[in-house]
């Protein structure tokens, strides 16, 4: 049952208590009302609830996977830094000039 | 010795082939901008939500403020009407209690849908840019194929892979065939 179904059924209580006596009439009444202001507050749920659908991962995590793969990056950035020193050490060595 | 130039030419230039294409460059750059835009677009769509939600708690909470102060002018009125029995006073008293009750209920159920929708949209945007973060470090990878022509620079004075291809074609007519060189080649390596 949706919001406009409730308050269709509820706007038939309405009618039906009008037609009581006092003080009963006024007590259905106020109940009628309090249902409706508890409906209110139901305007947003639809929204709140699709929105919670929405999983994302945690952005720690996230953070934890971008420092390693920079950590790798660095580390391989070394390794070409290092071949170079070997290279150039093997070039001295053997007396290569290129 | 010729000869073992262009062998090592040849060598760096196997390296260098496992680099990244430009095209691929290219496109790394573009989907950092490619980012900047979903994360503007989301941003707007997100700004856009936020206004319609407050407009419909704005419309919920008038509808229930009106509910409520009719519903205490209705019981005030009974009131009003004389009540002659302690049980009819009693109920007034706790019609209009439990009417204030559901008002404040009521609109702090709208403040916390509103404000979980606000966080999943902060959520949203927030990963979106940790997004272009991820993006960003991939990008920094292949950007790091720069220090792969370090060893081109370092190695052989050459700044690129295509100045490389020149030298070697501007080698090549002068390697002359036969043994010799291979020979002083197989003896400098071992």
């Amino acid at each position: 049952m949706n919001k406009q179904e409730l308050l269709d059924k509820i706007e038939l209580l309405r009618q039906a208590a009008e037609g009581l006596d006092e003080p009963d009439k006024t007590f259905k009444l106020s109940d009628i009302s309090i249902l409706i202001i508890k409906l209110e507050a139901l305007a947003i749920s639809e929204i709140t609830q699709k929105m919670n659908l929405i999983s994302l991962p945690e952005i720690s995590d996230m953070d934890a996977e971008i420092q390693a793969a920079n950590n790798a990056i660095n580390s391989h950035e070394n390794r070409v830094l290092a071949f170079n020193n070997a290279f150039n050490f093997i070039k001295g060595a053997i007396g290569i000039v290129v | 010795m010729n000869k073992l130039k262009l062998i090592l030419i040849g060598f760096i230039l196997v390296l260098s082939g496992c680099a990244t294409p430009p095209e691929v460059k290219q496109l790394s750059v573009k989907q950092a901008e490619y980012f900047d835009i979903a994360i503007q677009a989301v941003s707007l769509q997100s700004e856009s939500l936020i206004l319609a939600t407050e407009r419909l708690v704005e419309g919920a909470k008038g509808r229930i403020t009106a509910e409520e102060s009719a519903n205490k002018l209705r019981l005030e009125n009974l009131m009003l009407q004389g009540v002659n029995d302690q049980a009819t006073a009693s109920n007034i008293s706790q019609s209009l209690s439990n009417t204030a009750t559901a008002a404040v209920n009521s609109r702090a159920k709208l403040d916390q849908d509103l404000s979980i929708i606000k966080n999943k949209i902060e959520e949203l945007n927030a990963y979106l840019s940790k997004m272009k973060e991820v993006h960003i470090a991939l990008d920094s990878y292949i950007q790091s194929e720069k220090a792969g022509e370090l060893v081109l620079q370092d190695i052989l004075n050459q700044p690129s892979v295509n100045s490389l291809l020149s030298t070697v074609n501007e080698l090549t007519p002068k390697i002359q065939n036969g043994t010799t060189e291979i020979n002083t080649l197989l003896r400098v390596i071992n």
